[in-house]
């Protein structure tokens, strides 16, 4: 499959190799000049030196030196006509020093002159001895193809017309070529150029295989503009891939960051922003995001002050947060993650203080007193200012206190306890109400009657 | 029908409903269990007679420095420290939703169980309880659902037995009508079940009904402001246990998040909770929270405590943060004031305090897999007080593991006592996933230490846990989480 790819690559520069496997019909016809020169190089200096423009390097004057007319007739011929665009390499410099014929004979023939350019089949002979003509699992376009960026001289249409190697059009291909590219780019850059993945990819810059591409103005103009909408992979078509992808990012972050910036991330991960942030850093080129307030994101004080971004977005919230995450918290007898550390032992200035609003997860009487009753803390009957003994004349001073903070007391002391001062129909009959109680509020009456045995006035 | 026979035929009932989970087109859950130790140190009550208590009147000091409350001729009392014990609370959870592959139905429950579980720690006498269990059925606009539900909205969070209809046909409006058999606040249970009626004489003897209404316009992440009415009646209907209504907001304003809420109670006539929140990014890595609030506790008609006239408070809270992500920095400051309505109760001789102030600040610091959290807390009240710190260095391990030092020391006085208390300590917390499984732990130990409080005795608090949890069908696998360790 991979090498299938390679040469398809190769393939997609087939018009331009065509090229290799033509007899040059058009060319100058060597087998008329049999053992009239005594090299290939005196009219081919660029064989050794490597520069196209002496590949073919003798000039016109050198011909009419015998084509004059007299000696032999005169030819029309001005210098090498100009060559069609393509993207081969020069292989002859660097090349191990072989005889000439052994590419360039023409097959059948003998004698030094019998030659042509050479094909792909010759150079398969060595390179690729039982392959199928640009099949061959061992090829390497980059052997004689150069890379887009330095085929200066195709057009944009020609590189339009590179057919695309059937690999491509692999289901598996889309997620497969990244590896491919990472093992040998080279081959990849016979078509592609650093733009081609612009396209696709918002991770580009940090991608080595993409950017070892190189920069090309024509295939930039070809995909100016271009967008692309990928199908969704198959990994995110589970049900509760908002919950579940961590584990995937984790293991191969370069993937998600194929499609997916940081931002993305902080869209909801607010909270935890600098790992994933961290996590994500080596694979996204998106500037990392500002890790505090995202839209519609978490504030830092989020954890304790959600309540109305909750009412707000429910919906939104079950995207990323199953209701069990937030049992976690609100049913209060689990293990509450944002309370501190000790907080069983040091909670009693947060109760006062109201800082969170206790009552909303735990039962006042059966949470709250339950434990204070087993630690001895709260009220069993007993009176006397014992407990509070910081404060004299405790008795006439707790009202101040308990209006204050009635939450904290209630989760010592019981109704009874109160009732002992405060009923209506028996001991101290001490009125608990404050200024502006109406007590004609017909909807608590049925409280009521705990402290006046009926309901005063009715009802 | 007792707290524990009603749960335990909610749970027979899930029976019922199980072959259909079972034979679900999927089903993704967790079990979990989990075991602690704490330790902790009774207070007791104490006297002599009062004839041995040198000097007169209700308030006097032992030759130790002990303050005492002396009742002529009687005794004079304290309380000072009692026996030292451990106690090992364990609980079970299971979570599981099930989709029963009829497109749009599903089955969500949350049981948790207390089974084996010490008897001295809070609500063990419950033993199974189902947090949620409802069947929900979604069908392009409609939401509809039944079972045991928890409900958030404007007046935070309630759980019920019953049903709701949302319904989000027209455009930004959504609407909600739900009703039921309401469940005392954090119990899970009727609030005439056996958890209330054992913990306080008053407790209803009636169930109640519930039933309320949720309008809500939704335009995103932009404004969002929605309306609730929620009522809680005596199942024979001769009195109320709430009838609230409350509202929210939240709006984007440039680069700022206004956030608010309010929740007013209709047979007091009394604003309970009133604030507004603006989260703005300031640029260069700052940005500023500022909230204002005003608070009245509600209380449930059922008990006396609205009646006796608590006051509210308001308050101007601040935050600042600057965070870094190159750093992998982030650093908070803030602190609130808050100052409370007139009492029109109390002595003028004895001076309690009315107002309060709050001071925080904090860091979180990731490098690699290293990361250090921590953070100093000053709270000053009128009921209590207390300042310390706490922090915790860790490391991740892989993806699939954690372990963390950590620790703090917290002075603390209050409750209108004597004395003061210091607790300090800290201990290890690790956590690692193993393919299905997630086994976590922890072992620390605090030493608790007294000032001025002379009937009481230093000691060492120990503290650890252990829990195992196992993730079954396509449950996601957790993170270790950086936060929240040594919580609780």
């Amino acid at each position: 499959m991979k090498r299938a790819i390679l040469i398809g690559a190769v393939v997609l520069a087939g018009g331009a190799s065509a090229v290799l496997s033509m007899p040059q019909q058009d060319g100058f016809p060597h087998a008329k000049h049999q053992g009239l020169f005594p090299s290939c190089s005196a009219c081919h200096a660029g064989i050794e030196t490597g520069e196209p423009a002496e590949f073919v390097s003798i000039e016109p004057s050198a011909c009419q030196a015998c084509h004059d007319g007299q000696t032999a007739p005169r030819v029309d011929w001005n210098g090498r006509a100009e060559q069609p665009a393509n993207n081969l390499k020069t292989v002859h410099p660097g090349h191990p020093s072989i005889p000439c014929s052994s590419c360039h004979q023409v097959p059948g023939r003998t004698g030094d002159m019998q030659v042509q350019a050479a094909t792909f089949d010759a150079c398969r002979a060595c390179h690729a001895p039982d392959a199928e003509y640009h099949t061959a699992a061992e090829s390497n376009c980059s052997q004689c193809h150069l890379p887009l960026t330095e085929a200066t001289g195709l057009s944009a249409s020609q590189i339009e017309a590179f057919p695309a190697p059937p690999g491509h059009a692999s289901p598996e291909f889309i997620s497969a070529h990244g590896a491919l590219a990472a093992e040998d780019v080279t081959s990849c850059s016979v078509c592609h150029a650093r733009e081609n993945c612009t396209v696709c990819h918002v991770n580009a810059g940090n991608v080595p295989a993409i950017m070892a591409l190189g920069p090309d103005p024509r295939v930039a103009a070809m995909t100016a503009g271009a967008t692309w909408d990928p199908p969704l992979p198959r990994s995110h078509m589970v049900a509760d891939w908002n919950l579940s992808h961590g584990s995937a990012m984790l293991d191969s972050p370069n993937s998600c960051a194929t499609c997916h910036t940081q931002n993305l991330c902080a869209t909801c991960h607010l909270d935890t922003v600098e790992q994933i942030a961290e996590d994500f850093a080596t694979a996204s080129s998106a500037p990392a995001p500002e890790p505090f307030v995202k839209i519609p994101g978490h504030a830092p004080n989020f954890a304790v002050a959600h309540g109305q971004a909750a009412v707000a977005a429910t919906p939104k919230c079950a995207a990323c947060h199953a209701e069990s995450y937030c049992v976690d918290c609100h049913d209060g007898s689990g293990r509450p993650s944002f309370h501190p550390a000790d907080f069983v032992q040091r909670h009693s200035a947060e109760a006062w203080g109201q800082t969170q609003t206790c009552s909303d997860c735990h039962s006042n009487e059966a949470f709250c007193r339950d434990c204070h009753t087993t630690q001895g803390f709260a009220n069993s009957g007993q009176t006397g200012a014992a407990f509070h003994d910081a404060v004299p004349d405790w008795f006439v001073a707790h009202g101040k206190a308990a209006r204050q903070g009635l939450d904290a007391c209630a989760s010592c002391h019981t109704q009874t306890s109160c009732l002992r001062c405060h009923s209506a129909v028996e001991g101290f009959r001490i009125n608990p109400h404050g200024p502006g109680f109406d007590a004609e509020a017909e909807k608590a009456k049925g409280s009521c009657t705990i402290c006046h045995g009926t309901v005063p006035g009715g009802g | 029908m007792t707290v524990q026979r009603r749960t335990l035929a909610l749970a027979a009932s899930l029976l019922l409903i199980a072959p259909a989970a079972l034979s679900a087109q999927g089903i993704r859950g967790e079990l979990r269990v989990r075991g602690d130790i704490v330790g902790f140190q009774r207070l007791q009550r104490d006297s002599i007679p009062e004839s041995e208590v040198t000097g007169t009147g209700a308030r006097r000091q032992l030759a130790d420095g002990t303050v005492v409350a002396c009742t002529t001729g009687d005794y004079c009392r304290w309380y000072g420290s009692g026996e030292t014990e451990d106690i090992y609370p364990v609980y079970q959870d299971l979570r599981a939703t099930a989709w029963t592959g009829v497109e749009g139905l599903s089955f969500h429950t949350q049981l948790r169980g207390r089974l084996g579980s010490d008897d001295a720690w809070p609500r063990t006498e419950q033993e199974v309880e189902a947090i949620t269990a409802y069947i929900g059925y979604r069908k392009d606009d409609l939401w509809l659902r039944a079972g045991r539900m928890l409900r958030s909205g404007s007046l935070g969070y309630k759980n019920f037995d019953g049903g709701s209809v949302a319904w989000s046909g027209l455009g930004p409006l959504r609407l909600e009508a739900y009703g039921g058999w309401s469940l005392g606040v954090g119990l899970n249970a009727p609030r005439n079940g056996q958890l209330l009626t054992e913990a306080d004489e008053w407790a209803p003897e009636k169930r109640a009904y519930i039933y309320g209404f949720d309008g809500a316009l939704d335009f995103g992440a932009n404004f969002f402001a929605n309306v609730q009415y929620q009522r809680e009646i005596r199942t024979d209907e001769t009195g109320l246990y709430s009838e609230r209504v409350g509202g929210s907001l939240r709006a984007i304003v440039g680069d700022a998040i206004l956030d608010g809420g309010i929740t007013y109670d209709l047979a007091f006539k009394e604003i309970n909770l009133a604030r507004l929140q603006m989260t703005s990014p300031l640029g260069g890595g700052f940005g500023l929270v500022l909230e204002a609030r005003h608070y009245r506790p509600f209380f449930e008609y059922w008990t006396i405590w609205g009646a006796f006239s608590p006051v509210a408070y308001s308050e101007g809270r601040g935050m600042l943060t600057w965070s870094s992500p190159g750093l992998g920095l982030t650093l908070e400051a803030g602190g609130g004031y808050r100052d409370y309505d007139e009492t029109d109760a109390g002595v003028e001789f004895v001076d309690i305090k009315e107002d309060g102030v709050r001071l925080y600040g904090g860091g979180h610091w990731v490098s690699g897999p290293w990361f250090v959290d921590g953070g100093y807390r000053s709270e000053t009240g009128f009921g209590a007080s207390r300042y310390g710190g706490d922090l915790t260095i860790g490391r991740q391990l892989g993806n699939d593991a954690r372990i963390a030092l950590f620790g703090s020391s917290t002075k603390s006085f209050g409750e209108f006592r004597v004395g003061e208390q210091l607790g300090t300590g800290g201990g290890i917390d690790a956590s690692w996933n193993l393919g299905d499984f997630t086994v976590s732990g922890s072992a620390a130990m605090y030493r608790i230490t007294f000032d001025n409080r002379s009937q009481n005795e230093d000691w060492t608090q120990p503290r650890a846990h252990l829990s195992v949890a196992w993730r079954f069908g396509s449950a996601p696998k957790p993170r270790p989480s950086m936060r929240g360790i040594g919580g609780y």
